[in-house]
């Protein structure tokens, strides 16, 4: 697939990067921070006068990076995450660009107690930290935009934290409940990808099975295939 | 009590102000010169600018926020939605813990609820949809919300959208509407800034929550939206019925 992925100089957009670089032809994105841009990094503020739309022109989905992208006061946060957001959906309606894949994270359910069965049913309880408020928004436009459009395909994966480099193993060896291996971030990614999904709006939990798993992950198998591991 | 207006300059402020002067200090301000006669105090203040929304809320115990950018994606963006978020920080950084917010209908009840039910009201979860004008609300509403929930602020959203002189029945675009029905979620301006006046006088122990919405308009015969929220939580009662505007003229 062609995909354009926002945020890619990002810690996080250069594990999604090279986790799908080998099954994928990849367009790296991300915001011009003066000087000059990394190696392979297309600079782009993801405005709205066009240039957008050519960006996003002949890809087969987008991988935007809500949670876990740049750091940021929260001004440039907030404007990031909902009107760039706005932007790259607008770009997806004009140039007919079907799968968004908007990256979150399972932090907007802290506010619920540790022993609660919390799914993809349950109501986000975002705070006021700037980088989860901000998150919390830019799937609020994801989600406003899958409403309306019928020819989109919005999923929001919902990542577990903390994110580790690694495979299940060190995920469990962080023995914190909601951690989230590499590996298994680009499995679900990638599954979420090409998965057949039955509705516009697909919110998405996804952790790693380690034990004592804070999340219930019977939303992600169903819908595309995770945690099991492909055979 | 001292009170911040935001986007005073508009078509609304004037009827707030009118509704509100003699009985509260008023800072009247918004990005252009001032358009109305007002003995209130008035200062330039960028609503989208955090810095000068927090500088403006010194000394306050009330924001009303009546600024709003329609069309340009980028200030619609920095005063509607990020102005709510400045008016939030201001309200906490300064121990304020009134805050009225205003907006059209559609931030909650978006074409989604609008082309398909009745008895709209206030209290539905919001489908605000992809239009700009009404998605950029929309989100400015969800920042206050969730600061609601977590700090010590009320916050009570008004929401309007066509208005009226009741006398030559026009509406701001010139448009006189008799015997020919109208938007369903029309007021009269005084009953608007009336409507505004008690929301910023209400006793906050009397509001059910920290973040009430209140459907704004006069009593309509249609049964598409309901205002009752606003008469029994507000106390508050429309003079205009506008009822030129939906009675046939033989
Ligand atoms: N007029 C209507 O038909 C209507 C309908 C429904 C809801 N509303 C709501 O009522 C409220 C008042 O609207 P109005 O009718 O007075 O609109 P208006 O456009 O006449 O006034 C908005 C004011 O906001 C000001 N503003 C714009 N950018 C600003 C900035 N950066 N900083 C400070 N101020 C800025 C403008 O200068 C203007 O004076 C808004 O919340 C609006 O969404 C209005």
């Amino acid at each position: 697939m062609k995909l354009l992925v926002t945020s890619a100089t990002s810690e996080l957009g250069r594990t999604i990067s090279e986790g799908l670089s080998k099954d994928h032809t990849l367009t790296l994105t991300d915001l011009p921070l003066g000087g000059r841009a990394p190696r392979g990094i297309k600079p782009h503020s993801l405005g709205h006068d066009g240039e957008t739309d050519s960006l996003v022109r002949g890809m087969d989905a987008i991988v935007h990076v809500g949670f876990g992208g740049h750091q940021a006061e929260a001004t440039p946060l907030l404007d990031y995450l909902t009107r760039c957001t706005y932007n790259l959906l607008t770009a997806c309606l004009n140039t007919g660009v079907k799968r968004f894949v908007y990256l979150h994270t399972l932090r907007v359910f802290d506010g619920y107690e540790p022993h609660l069965t919390v799914t993809e049913r349950w109501k986000p309880l975002p705070t006021t930290e700037p980088a989860v408020l901000a998150a919390h928004l830019g799937e609020y436009v994801c989600r406003e935009f899958a409403r309306e459009h019928p020819q989109l395909e919005v999923i929001s994966l919902r990542l577990g934290y903390p994110i580790v480099p690694g495979t299940r193993s060190a995920a469990t060896r962080t023995k914190q409940p909601a951690a989230l291996c590499s590996a298994d971030l680009v499995l679900a990614l990638g599954r979420a990808l090409d998965a057949r999904v039955p509705k516009r709006w697909n919110p998405v939990h996804i952790q790693s099975p380690v034990p004592n798993a804070r999340f219930l992950m019977s939303g992600a198998e169903s819908l595309i295939g995770f945690p099991k591991k492909a055979a | 009590m001292n009170v911040l207006i935001l986007g005073g300059n508009g078509m609304l402020g004037p009827w707030v102000v009118q509704a509100l002067e003699g009985r509260h200090r008023l800072l009247v301000t918004d990005i252009s010169e001032l358009k109305f006669e007002t003995g209130a105090a008035y200062r330039k203040v960028d609503a989208g600018n955090l810095r000068q929304v927090v500088d403006a809320a010194q000394g306050m115990d009330a924001i009303i926020n009546l600024s709003v950018l329609r069309q340009d994606r980028q200030l619609a963006f920095d005063v509607s939605t990020r102005g709510n978020y400045n008016m939030a920080v201001a309200a906490v950084t300064h121990g304020i813990r009134r805050l009225l917010n205003t907006g059209p209908h559609f931030q909650l009840a978006g074409p989604n609820y609008e082309d398909h039910d009745y008895d709209l009201s206030p209290d539905m979860p919001p489908q605000p949809g992809s239009r700009l004008y009404a998605l950029t609300k929309a989100l400015g509403q969800e920042i206050l919300q969730v600061y609601s929930e977590h700090h010590d602020i009320y916050v009570q959203t008004l929401l309007f959208y066509n208005f009226y002189d009741p006398v030559t029945m026009k509406t701001p675009g010139g448009e006189r509407r008799i015997g020919v029905d109208l938007t369903p979620f029309s007021i009269a301006w005084q009953d608007a800034g009336e409507a505004i006046r008690r929301a910023l006088e209400i006793e906050l122990g009397r509001l059910p929550s920290r973040c009430e919405t209140y459907n704004v308009f006069t009593d309509l015969p249609h049964h598409k939206f309901s205002n009752a929220k606003a008469r029994q939580l507000l106390g508050w009662q429309p003079r205009h019925f506008l009822e030129a505007a939906w009675t046939r003229r033989e």
